[in-house]
């Protein structure tokens, strides 16, 4: 077993009165890809959203890498672990370029900065082409290349996915995905909220499934995946 | 004539300019009209004022004064206040009504420590004019003119070229999305807010030397305000033109017209303006914010 990087106990959250998360409490080794799986309104945004730091849990721990994450959402970046937002959220008024350099902001090693920059256009050459257009102008599939770039500019150790097949066709789906594992291949440990269950599961190694604001079952994803009754039930 | 009067016009509209562009750049980060930023070129004035008076600084060094003046005052308004509130998640509104607080606290502050008389800085230059053709412009105004133009070109080309002009066109886009990849956004609005108030500071002296120093010469935020909304309220562009146009529409109203009449019609102008094309001069479009 490899080191628990990301460390998530006993979570709780609320938006006003209303209790978001009901003690959520899930685990990513390093280097392997886990999924949250839930339908709408299971709390899978809400639990990205706390172990950013943008929202603030009422109880409950995270921690990262050994350590708890940091109260500032830029700090947990630094921290190595970093966010492809659900929405995509690129920033349409920079261009394609600018938005990864976004990414790579915290960082001050241009020749890390530069090789980052080539890998990600090796990815997705389709960025490179479009290099100078706004983010704005981008299709949604180059948008969620761009987020996933922009993430892997700033050279973490985890990314957090949300969503990144929301409103793709399958075939965009499935290239995005591979690279999904080509990024696993190359030591990155990967946490990816979905609801396109099958498809999340057919990369993952294992996988959280969310209901209503708590886990309602964890196993490997090959054994998740050959259980109808349980997609049937929560993913609809 | 004419050509004289725009020439005017374009030296005053280039102080408006170095205003409205602090303007627009705070608004487009935060979505707010800071008034408080009139009574901040005031403080730089006075540094630069007290800085000639008493310390008997060379002007260089006083315009040196007026602009870190300017730029700490700005930047305790932010750090000390508008933050304050922001992380308090209150709407943007109180963020105006605060900075209209600091409008007012800063003009009487000025006047209980510094009197109601109208301060005026001693002749540092030779009353002199360079003459270009049948264009004569007066030495302050062409020193004006210079400083503006510099100023603005430099903070055009640091917005749109360097990293700390990424971070601010970012943040600018969506704070929000901006902390999630990494920026830290209260270090970017501390960095804007101490160019908005140098800028604003510069400003508060060229006015200082081209009329003369008092705690109600903030008031010129208005104009700089409405520079910028006529202009398209977050385009840094935009506000410099709407300064531009401002400043010759009023040249040429007191040169025309009468000036006494000068803010009149040139703010019916401006009313017009905006209701025949209400975004502004550079509004509106996406890719252009800052």
């Amino acid at each position: 077993m490899g080191e628990m990087l990301l460390k998530v106990e006993n979570l709780t959250a609320a938006y006003g009165g209303i209790k978001a998360l009901h003690g959520v409490s899930l685990e990513v080794e390093e280097g392997k890809i886990v999924s949250v799986l839930g339908a709408n309104g299971a709390g899978k945004t809400t639990l990205l959203k706390c172990i950013s730091s943008v929202m603030k849990p009422t109880g409950g721990s995270i921690s990262f890498a050994g350590t708890t994450v940091a109260k500032k959402p830029y700090a947990v970046v630094k921290s190595g672990l970093v966010q492809a937002p659900e929405g995509r959220q690129i920033l349409s008024s920079l261009t394609v370029y600018e938005n990864l350099m976004v990414g790579a902001y915290l960082r001050k090693d241009k020749k890390g900065i530069g090789d980052d920059l080539e890998y990600v256009y090796s990815l997705f050459p389709r960025l490179k082409e479009r290099e100078k257009q706004y983010g704005g102008l981008l299709s949604g599939g180059e948008q969620q290349m761009l987020a996933i770039s922009r993430a892997i500019m700033a050279h973490p150790r985890m990314i957090l996915l949300d969503e990144p097949s929301l409103g793709l066709s399958p075939l965009v789906v499935s290239q995005i995905f591979e690279i999904l594992k080509t990024l696993k291949d190359r030591g990155l440990s990967i946490l990816l909220v979905e609801q396109n269950a099958y498809k999340a599961l057919s990369i993952s190694d294992s996988a959280y499934i969310m209901s209503v604001g708590t886990i309602v079952r964890h196993g490997e994803a090959a054994e998740l995946l050959e259980d109808d009754s349980l997609t049937q039930a929560y993913l609809g | 004539m004419l050509l004289q009067q725009i020439i005017n016009g374009i030296s005053i509209g280039g102080i408006y300019a170095l205003l409205a562009s602090g303007y627009s750049l705070i608004y487009s980060l935060l979505n707010f009209s800071n008034w408080a930023h009139g009574e901040v070129a005031m403080v730089g004035a006075f540094c630069a004022f007290y800085g000639v008076t008493i310390a008997q600084l060379p002007l260089p060094a006083a315009a040196v004064a007026a602009v870190l003046g300017a730029g700490v005052i700005s930047v305790i308004n932010e750090r000390f206040f508008y933050r304050r509130i922001r992380e308090k998640n209150a709407p943007t509104t109180f963020m105006m009504i605060a900075a209209m607080g600091i409008s007012t606290i800063l003009q009487n502050a000025t006047k209980n420590m510094f009197g109601v008389s109208v301060k005026i800085f001693p002749s540092m230059l030779p009353v002199t004019s360079v003459a270009i053709g049948n264009i004569t412009i007066g030495i302050y105004d062409l020193i004006s003119l210079m400083v503006a133009a510099v100023a603005l070109v430099g903070l055009e080309l640091l917005v749109n070229k360097s990293k700390f002009g990424i971070g601010v066109r970012s943040v600018a886009c969506s704070s929000y999305t901006s902390s999630l990849l990494g920026i830290n956004v209260d270090r970017i609005l501390v960095g804007v807010f101490f160019l908005a108030g140098s800028l604003a500071g510069a400003a508060g002296l060229l006015l200082g030397l081209k009329y003369n120093v008092s705690s109600t010469m903030g008031s010129i935020g208005t104009k700089a305000f409405v520079a910028s909304v006529f202009g398209g309220l977050g385009s840094i562009k935009g506000a410099i033109l709407g300064a531009l146009i401002l400043g010759i529409l009023e040249t040429l109203v007191s040169g025309y017209i009468s000036s006494g009449l000068k803010d009149l019609v040139t703010f019916v102008l401006l009313i017009a303006i905006l209701i025949i094309k209400p975004s502004g001069l550079m509004g509106v479009n996406v890719s252009e914010k800052v």
